[in-house]
């Protein structure tokens, strides 16, 4: 009996959350001259990514910037079309506008660590990605990261310490190996 | 109603869907308790700090280095265990200010200074300079030898393979 009071009053508050009845056709005469709003261009964004479309896609996103500058997942996915296009420069220039707007995103923080050792500089990788696994501690990839940029500065100990907490002993060797051939 | 509770429940979930906005969705970077459990432990048993935990050319803990301290002291608050604080490339002064750094935040974490020593330790090989090894003891420390029995606070000592000085209650 308790529990049949209990729905009727989850009920009212379901139904609260959907949409008032609305006529349809004053909906779509409404809708039809209206601007796309942000999240839409977002969704669109991402199918003309996924359908290789890479100039309308930065165009939506530029667009949903416009619109609303605070969008921080724009940034991110414009600092991806970029690096595809292998324009680190462009993804660069986005994921630190994207930081202006919010400086402690890790997520923006670890891709602009990327973008860094990208072009080669993995002093400000390391920073970047200090900041970004302070900010997400129970995160490993920036940590991994972090662990890449000591490594291509030939802090070898450091970084297979790190490489350590977040991948078998083996890996974190294998890692390291493979960096010092590579550097 | 056959299943009163989980009628229930699946009307609390449609509820609780209508509140939640997908853009505002956890993204890639966010990590589960699993994981945050996992780090930490990581933290823990490596008990180590770098280089890279500090503000460069700086006795000042950064970001990381006060959030793994912080993992660390609240393990050391309740069991004995070292602290290796790795020297890398940095000069002796600079090694000695971060290990004094370090002492400090300890202390601001609760652990307390009676419990702490220090020795140098951990000789390094290929490429790993000696550091200094915060012992944290659970007990004052007791230092016995032929015809000594001496109780102390704090012990600094010198040993070369960096061992934890003994603690016995």
């Amino acid at each position: 009996m308790r529990t049949r009071t209990l729905a009727l009053v989850l009920l009212p508050l379901l139904a609260a959350c959907a949409s008032a009845p609305s006529d349809p056709q004053a909906d779509w005469e409404a809708g039809a001259g209206r601007k796309p709003e942000p999240d839409t261009l977002f969704s669109m964004a991402r199918i003309y990514v996924a359908q290789g479309r890479d100039d309308q896609a930065e165009a939506a996103l530029r667009e949903v910037l416009n619109q609303a500058p605070d969008f921080v997942r724009a940034y991110e996915e414009l600092a991806h079309l970029y690096v595809r296009r292998d324009l680190v420069d462009g993804a660069v220039a986005a994921l630190e506008v994207g930081l202006k707007h919010h400086a402690d995103d890790p997520v923006l923080l670890n891709d602009l660590g990327v973008c860094k050792l990208l072009q080669k500089d993995p002093v400000s990788a390391e920073q970047a990605f200090i900041r970004a696994a302070a900010l997400e501690p129970d995160n490993a990839r920036p940590r991994a990261n972090l662990a890449l940029a000591l490594a291509l500065q030939g802090r070898d100990d450091e970084a297979l310490a790190l490489w350590r907490q977040v991948i078998p002993p083996s890996e974190a060797t294998q890692n390291l190996e493979l960096v010092k051939q590579a550097r | 109603m056959k299943y009163p509770t989980l009628n229930l429940a699946v009307l609390a979930v449609l509820l609780a869907g209508c509140a939640v906005d997908p853009m505002k969705a956890p993204r890639s970077g966010a990590g589960d308790l699993l994981l945050g459990a996992s780090m930490q432990r990581a933290i823990v048993v490596q008990s180590s700090l770098y280089p890279y935990h500090f503000v460069p050319d700086s006795a000042e803990l950064n970001e990381l280095g006060v959030n793994d301290l912080n993992v660390l002291a609240m393990h050391l608050r309740d069991h004995a265990g070292s602290l290796l604080i790795s020297r890398g490339g940095a000069s002796k002064e600079l090694h000695e200010a971060r290990v004094r750094a370090v002492l400090a935040a300890l202390e601001e974490s609760g652990v307390a200074k009676t419990q702490v020593a220090v020795h140098d330790g951990l000789p390094g090989g290929d490429g790993l300079p000696s550091g200094k090894v915060v012992d944290i003891l659970k007990k004052p420390l007791i230092l016995t030898g032929a015809g000594v029995s001496q109780t102390g606070t704090s012990a600094t000592s010198t040993t070369g393979d960096g061992s934890a000085t003994d603690a016995t209650p």
